[in-house]
């Protein structure tokens, strides 16, 4: 998957956040098709291939969810990150289950942004993991839930796999704690507390045990990144 | 421990009562029916036996009358004569005559009776009494003179016929009464249950969120007026969460866009500072942003579940005992790194009708506030337990007795919690989120820390205090 130059379609109503969301990426080297209304942002999306589409909710025309049905419908299949301003735990479940791929309030973190979007584009490539995922000295072994580095079995408990898992089908990439909790712990609303922080350290520990370079990165104030452990 | 079996909590969702009212009305009608006729059974066999016994008696006696007339006019041979020409003769009613006439020694001078029977004549007795052939009669026994006595008698067959005709008629009546009754009934009740059937499916469906329906307001009468109020109450009810869904929405839209926008400046004016210089200034102000719509998201979560109250929309099939096991597993590393012991003690397969993500909440903002304020060596439990039943008990500081009211208030936080970054709104969400799914929250007295309970309102006994 290329890291850079997306190609996004970007439906908003407001043309502040618009051109800010459009700097943003733009600086990431991607390219972003704004429409303001959402019948043209579907017309748009019919017309022309989209690496992934930005989607506000709230939007004067019609709802943002079914912008996502009608999409859908029209055999639209490229990844919807709802981004909007109705950010509560119940608003995310009703988004995931209306079919959007991935839901990001407002106000948001650009690194989060920007790790969400790639995620939904590397899931949509449809890139497959074997049964044996290999990232520099790392290997999970996925049917027998076994992690090694460097040829060492590395012990985990069955919710640390499923950390480490994760990290691996996500090798390189930024993983942000909101990704975390809801892909490993299935929980659409932060607790406030520092759960994930305190499970990704018991991870690192592990995986960082009798080696010298360090096995995960924090990205400050937005997750952590598998390093290649090299 | 013995493995209780899947349950499914229904606290919200009363089932369809068994019992019809309906059908106790009919069956009420019919006893009704049985018990009128009865009694006016009774009265009228009553006066009709009445009636014949007067008449009997009267017959008896003008009988008597004429043959004491004769015997005093014309002598004994007289009466003989009489007696045995009056004993073939048979009335309209079709009452035979019977006689006899005896010497108070017992000879036998006349009359077609054999026997004597217990009736004295020097009392001038009567009443219904079996002759010695079998035949049933109605007699008076009086004395002619010193030494003759008369027995005069009629038969009643006829009249014992006609009262069994008249119990004929009335038990087929009564079942031709009953019938109708039943059938009328049934039918009357079939439409009035439908009607009130459809009332209440149309309170099960806005349960559900679906369109409610009530055709049967068109009716002018009692029914027809409460499906009209009935309609009117649900649209009046779904149009207030409809609003209060909308300014929710527009609330949050309207204050997070701004402050998306704010954040966004700050974000770009970060980017912009010269080389060393400290951005923490800036980064606060964002925290400050983020602690801000946290806050917002609290208020709207609390004010959402606070109006879903009794609203099924939503609600599935939760196995609460594995999600509360997931969430002591994302826990446990923060008790230990905090050095506090977190123990739980999960009954399996307890089920309950929720919200798995607000569920998920409950708990979660009970475990939060008690890692949060439980010091270094202490122990926080989590208990699942059948009912359900949620308890979460720690060994901490405890609350105040003066908070103790106010706890799950919204922006309540005692003064041990300073500093600790709260709004105040936590054990508010964890009310609300209970109250959403028909339970109630307590904070129980206990010697140390604070002990927490989530249980079905029903469960809630006089000596507790639930919030």
């Amino acid at each position: 998957m290329q890291d850079q130059g997306l190609k996004l379609l970007y439906i908003e109503d407001n043309a502040d956040a618009a051109a800010d969301l459009t700097a943003l990426l733009a600086r990431q080297g991607s390219q972003v098709v704004w429409e303001m209304r959402g019948a043209d942002g579907l017309r748009r999306a019919a017309l022309e291939p989209f690496d992934a589409i930005i989607l506000d909710r709230m939007l004067p025309d019609m709802d943002g969810l079914e912008i996502v049905a009608r999409l859908r419908t029209s055999g639209v299949d490229a990844p919807v990150l709802m981004l909007s301003a109705l950010g509560r735990a119940a608003n995310r479940v009703e988004g995931l289950d209306a079919g959007v791929d991935d839901y990001l309030a407002k106000p948001y973190e650009p690194d989060e942004l920007m790790a969400r979007l790639k995620a939904l584009v590397r899931r949509a490539e449809g890139r497959t993991h074997s049964a044996i995922i290999i990232y520099g000295q790392f290997e999970c072994h996925v049917k027998a839930r076994t992690a090694f580095r460097r040829n060492v079995h590395i012990p985990l408990s069955p919710k640390e796999f499923e950390l480490f898992r994760y990290f691996m089908e996500n090798a390189g990439e930024t993983v942000t704690r909101d990704m975390l909790l809801r892909d490993v712990w299935k929980m659409n609303f932060d607790p406030q507390t520092n759960v994930v922080d305190v499970n990704i350290g018991r991870l690192r520990r592990k995986l960082e045990a009798g080696f010298d370079a360090p096995a995960l990165e924090t990205i400050w104030g937005t997750g952590y990144r598998l390093t290649r452990g090299e | 421990m013995q493995e209780p079996l899947p349950k499914l909590e229904t606290t919200i969702d009363r089932p369809e009562s068994g019992r019809s009212i309906f059908t106790r009305l009919v069956r009420g009608a019919i006893g009704l029916a049985l018990v009128s006729l009865l009694v006016l059974f009774g009265v009228t066999m009553w006066e009709s036996w009445n009636a014949t016994q007067r008449s009997l008696s009267a017959t008896v006696d003008t009988d008597i009358a004429g043959l004491v007339d004769i015997y005093a006019s014309s002598g004994e041979e007289e009466l003989l004569a009489r007696l045995e020409d009056r004993s073939t003769l048979v009335s309209l009613e079709g009452r035979q005559a019977r006689y006899m006439l005896v010497r108070p020694d017992g000879t036998i001078l006349g009359g077609n009776i054999k026997q004597w029977p217990t009736l004295g004549a020097g009392l001038s007795e009567q009443g219904f009494l079996t002759l010695v052939d079998g035949t049933k009669v109605f007699a008076r026994a009086t004395r002619l003179s010193p030494d003759l006595d008369l027995l005069v008698a009629r038969t009643y067959e006829r009249d014992s016929t006609a009262l069994l005709r008249l119990v004929a008629v009335f038990l087929g009546t009564a079942a031709v009464i009953v019938l109708a009754v039943w059938l009328i009934g049934r039918n009357a009740v079939a439409k009035l249950r439908q009607r009130i059937i459809a009332i209440s499916s149309a309170f099960r469906a806005a349960e559900h969120g679906r369109d409610v329906d009530l055709p049967d307001s068109q009716f002018d009468d009692e029914v027809g007026e409460l499906a009209y109020l009935s309609t009117r109450a649900i649209g009046r009810s779904a149009g207030l969460a409809r609003t209060h869904r909308h300014m929710s929405d527009h609330i949050a839209h309207e204050i997070r866009t701004p402050l998306t926008h704010l954040d966004n400046r700050l974000v770009n004016a970060m980017r912009s500072l010269p080389e060393g210089v400290d951005p923490a200034m800036i980064e606060q102000g964002r925290q400050d942003i983020k602690s801000v719509v946290t806050m917002l998201d609290s208020l709207l979560d609390i004010a959402a579940s606070e109006s879903r109250v009794g609203d099924l929309v939503g609600l599935e099939d939760v196995d609460l005992s594995a999600l509360a096991s997931n969430l002591v597993e994302l826990y446990d590393g923060s008790a230990e790194e905090a050095g506090i012991s977190l123990r739980s003690f999960i009954e399996p397969k307890v089920h309950i009708l929720g919200e798995p993500m607000q569920l998920t909440r409950l708990i979660s903002n009970l475990l939060d506030n008690a890692l949060k304020y439980v010091p270094r060596g202490g122990q926080v439990t989590l208990s699942i337990a059948d009912g359900p039943v949620i308890e979460v008990r720690d060994d901490g500081p405890g609350i105040d007795e003066a908070l103790r009211p106010l706890v799950f208030e919204r922006f309540r936080t005692g003064h041990h919690v300073q500093g600790k970054n709260s709004h105040g709104l936590g054990l508010a969400l964890a009310r609300a989120i209970a109250m959403r799914h028909g339970m109630g929250i307590g904070l129980v007295a206990s010697q140390k820390g604070a002990h927490f309970v989530i249980k079905p309102h029903a469960m809630w006994t006089s000596g507790e205090v639930k919030a």
